[in-house]
């Protein structure tokens, strides 16, 4: 289920995760990266209920959130972290992963790479059939390229990692009808397709890189429909097909969906007859577990974790989010003509004692523990504990020390101002720092607040941008100009791919790199990431720990919580898990040990 | 009159045109754009900005202004952004659980509300009198969402006698399962707002009956010996009833305004939650057909409590 995460990104995620991520806990380190249960703190991996599953049982999963659904079953044409949890029992996901989402054999299909001729050749589990009965085909592989490339159909997800497939730029661009780089070794009937890429990278081997595509979608089923009209029509919101244990048998737009078993899936028997999501609203969540009308909760408000952790037939499970939150300080400007940041900015900033002393001083732990009820942890780096051989242990980030705040603000030459309210720069000017808060939860502006008062106490005089919190979108929009002079450092989050890459977020030519931080050492600490040597996992390892040591003393970006994902689940419910390794027959194996819940 | 009305109406086309033009250039003029929220490691910027242009966010907003209205013309409010679908369908979804729980809520507020204020008017000072005054106490006093939430807890959680969210049963299949389920899912939501809405209404016709106590029309049926009951029924009420009147037009543009809170509460997809939806995403085409639709209904609304008020009060014509 963990899977679909992955493919997330975009306003309805990062929206929920920053509030999420505001409202969250410290426990124990989360640094370690490991699985156990101790790095999820009050939450288990997974429960082991040790029960038999009765016959015919039906599962209710509650959708906790204030919105209707929007439902498009076609992960090339959503972005909405819902719509990924509700495709879950349909199968989404083309390949099986470790928990660390390295793909290995077993899904949906199979993935084998090939250094020398630079191509990728993907082959369908055998026997794999969609919900009418047709088998899936090769020409369902290359489907979702066409959705994803041709501008006619409006997805969002074309990057600049998918033109490195031969030919699919070209297609993108119109200048081809076909994607000369995919081809079909034993026909668009067979079971598999051969991608030519134009070079390889170390995250190939990762999945949700995004270097291809994978999902698969029935061609046969989708092809008569108007490419326009793809995210509204009935085929990808009513009566979607699918290849995993179970298919949609009933959607009521926005509110509620049904599943039963897929009578053409080959592998394991699904244990359940039906599964039901209905949407929840975040007031009435916990009173919803209280009165037991629901099996398992997603996506429940961290506020109501004191009130669910107490339920005797509940079991708090959960995992590590592919996210994190961050402070990024505007060093400089995004130059659009020649795609680059530029660290040019003229301000206090530019010194990283100043920037180090910040970090210090914030008392992430405290504002997770108060507002988050252990359901976040304060982040050591930028990269996401599920790497765990990535994220480097040793590298600690900013724990909450005044007095070391203040010594290196001392050393550095910052004096106090004659009243010994607030320092003065180490030329002898007094500076006020703008900080960008985000609006986003009730929360919000007394966490913004209350780090205001943090760096009061080492003499940095902050305020507001505009004297307020500014809204998700206004935001956005003054992060994606990379222009804008008149905030000096701001508060985010990001949703995550499962490549734990850092090029998309602080290369020099990343438009997302919004502190437009970058030194010739950071790009040639990031490009080891990603470079062919970097296949070899010991290599890139090395390169992933010399980059976060770097940032570390930088202190580019403060790295401020990791959040945790938590599913509350019924005592009735077997077979639950949280891993990122659960793979496609993952539902099917999903039953309940009693008519009701517990 | 119907010079009048005719007239009313053509007023209202250049009303409009003004209506549409703010309604278009203050969406405009929020930060951001549909696609300003969807920034994301996996999301290429220059797709995005394909798309920002695709979908004319680069033109001149009076170009834009003008495709807007020219599709307008041909019944085409636009693809949502956000939702993906034409707006016509984002609308036609929610319109109807809207208006069919505005108008449960409204038949009840009217149900209840009527009665208590002839009883509370008529009986002045005594004590079921008071009993109602504390009852509108309550009905004023207390937030709507506690009273929700409450109401949800013990009757939907507590009591298990309501549904708890949603406006249809996923097991109900056939018109008539699916009508009673949408009907049963509306009952709490509906009853709960409309017992709400009541405390204007009781204490305008209160103090309306109380005057009209002591007019000389009543004096006079009253000399006449007209049976008190029959007083109160035929010569106070129907005089009381006008500022009520008086509201009944806008009601009308109530009934698709929708609640935010109570679709909130009780997961009911409506239009006061697509509207503030559309709001924070910026999905302009969702904001202004619905900014649109509901200034033309208000216009509507207005003509119509003068109709109403003519036809209740002989005295009011519209010249």
């Amino acid at each position: 289920m963990k899977k679909s995460t992955k493919y997330i990104t975009g306003l309805a995620a990062a929206a929920a995760l920053f509030s999420v991520v505001l409202a969250g806990c410290g426990n124990k380190g989360a640094q370690s990266g490991s699985q156990d249960s101790a790095s999820l703190g009050a939450l288990k991996l997974a429960y082991n209920n040790k029960d038999k599953a009765i016959k015919d049982g039906t599962l209710n999963i509650a959708m906790v959130q204030d919105t209707p659904f929007q439902g498009v079953f076609a992960s090339e044409l959503s972005n909405d972290l819902t719509d990924s949890y509700l495709q879950a029992p349909t199968g989404t996901g083309l390949f099986n992963t470790t928990n660390s989402f390295k793909i290995v054999d077993g899904g949906a299909a199979n993935l084998k790479l090939d250094k020398a001729s630079k191509t990728a050749t993907i082959t369908l589990r055998k026997g794999l059939t969609w919900s009418d009965g047709k088998p899936v085909t090769a020409k369902d592989l290359e489907f979702p390229y066409e959705i994803t490339a041709n501008p006619a159909y409006q997805s969002q997800r074309y990057t600049d990692s998918l033109a490195n497939i031969k030919g699919l730029a070209d297609y993108h661009n119109g200048k081809a009808k076909t994607i000369s780089g995919i081809t079909y070794p034993d026909g668009e009937n067979g079971n598999s397709i051969k991608i030519q890429f134009d070079h390889m990278t170390p995250g190939m081997w990762q999945s949700g890189s995004g270097y291809y595509i994978e999902s698969i979608e029935p061609y046969h089923y989708l092809k008569d429909v108007k490419p326009a009209d793809l995210a509204a029509s009935k085929q990808v919101r009513q009566e979607p097909l699918a290849f995993g244990p179970y298919k949609v048998s009933k959607v009521v737009a926005g509110q509620s969906v049904t599943y039963v078993p897929n009578p053409y899936w080959k592998g394991p028997t699904p244990k359940l007859k039906q599964i039901t999501s209905t949407v929840v609203s975040t007031a009435t969540a916990a009173e919803a577990l209280k009165s037991k009308k629901y099996d398992v909760a997603f996506q429940m408000p961290s506020t109501a974790y004191p009130t669910v952790k107490g339920l005797k037939n509940y079991v708090q499970t959960g995992d590590q989010s592919l996210s994190f939150s961050y402070i990024a300080f505007n060093l400089g400007h995004y130059d659009t003509k020649k795609s680059e940041n530029v660290q040019d900015r003229k301000t206090p900033l530019q010194d990283k004692a100043l920037r180090q002393a910040m970090g210090y001083a914030m008392n992430v732990d405290q504002v997770n523990k108060k507002f988050n009820n252990g359901l976040a942890t304060r982040a050591n780096s930028t990269i996401v504990p599920v790497f765990k051989e990535a994220n480097d242990p040793s590298v600690k980030g900013y724990p909450l020390d005044i007095k070391k705040a203040n010594s290196i603000l001392d050393k550095a030459g910052y004096k106090w101002d004659s009243k010994h309210e607030y320092r003065k720069t180490p030329e002898g000017k007094s500076f006020k720092l703008v900080y960008l808060a985000r609006s986003g939860n009730a929360n919000a502006e007394a966490v913004a607040q209350n780090y205001i008062q943090q760096w009061k106490q080492i003499g940095v005089d902050v305020a507001l941008y505009h004297d307020r919190l500014t809204d998700f979108n206004s935001w956005g929009q003054i992060m994606q100009g990379g222009n804008n002079n008149d905030w000096d450092f701001t508060g985010g989050a990001w949703s995550v791919s499962s490549d734990p890459s850092q090029m998309d977020l602080y290369s020099k030519g990343a438009p997302y790199n919004f502190g437009h931080f970058t030194t010739p050492k950071l790009t040639k600490l990031l490009d080891a990431i990603d470079a062919p040597a970097a296949i070899d996992p010991k290599v890139r390892q090395k390169a992933f720990y010399a980059y976060q040591q770097y940032m570390q003393d930088q202190a580019a970006v403060i790295p401020t919580s990791f959040s945790l994902d938590w599913f509350p689940v019924n005592k009735r419910v077997i077979g639950w898990s949280n891993a990122n390794d659960n793979g496609l027959n993952y539902w099917a194996n999903i039953g309940v040990s009693s008519e009701s819940t517990k | 009159m119907w010079k009048t009305i005719i007239r009313r109406v053509l007023i209202m086309i250049p009303q409009i045109v003004i209506l549409s033009v703010l309604v278009f250039v203050l969406a405009k003029l929020m930060p951001g754009d549909p696609f300003s929220g969807t920034i994301g490691p996996n999301t290429d910027p220059k797709q995005i900005e394909a798309l920002k242009r695709a979908a004319g966010l680069f033109d001149p907003w009076y170009v834009q202004y003008w495709h807007w209205i020219v599709n307008l013309f041909h019944g085409n409010l636009g693809q949502s952004y956000t939702l993906k679908q034409p707006v016509t369908t984002v609308l036609g979804n929610r319109i109807g659980n809207t208006v069919w729980l505005s108008l449960l809520s409204l038949i009840v507020s009217y149900a209840v509300a009527i009665p208590l204020g002839m009883t509370s008017g008529r009986h002045d000072g005594s004590r079921r009198d008071r009993g109602i005054a504390i009852f509108n106490y309550f009905t004023f006093g207390l937030p709507t969402f506690v009273v929700f939430l409450l109401g949800l807890y013990f009757f939907g959680y507590q009591l298990n006698w309501f549904p708890t969210s949603g406006t249809v049963s996923i097991n109900a299949s056939g018109f008539f399962a699916e009508a009673s389920s949408r009907l049963y899912h509306m009952l709490l939501p509906g009853a709960l707002a409309g017992i709400l809405g009541t405390t204007s209404t009781i204490q305008y016709l209160r103090s309306e009956i109380i005057d009209a106590k002591s007019q000389d029309y009543v004096r006079t049926a009253r000399s006449k010996g007209v049976p008190t009951s029959k007083v109160y029924s035929r010569h106070i009420f129907r005089n009381s009833l006008l500022p009520i009147a008086a509201f009944a037009g806008f009601q009308i543009t109530g009934l698709i305004g929708g609640s935010v809170v109570i679709e909130q509460v009780f997961s009911y997809p409506g239009m006061g939650q697509l509207f503030i939806t559309a709001i924070t995403s910026r999905d302009y085409s969702v904001v202004t057909a619905i900014v649109l639709f509901t200034g033309i209904l208000a216009l509507f609304g207005s003509l119509l409590s003068d109709i109403i008020l003519s036809l209740v009060d002989p005295r009011i014509r519209i010249e």
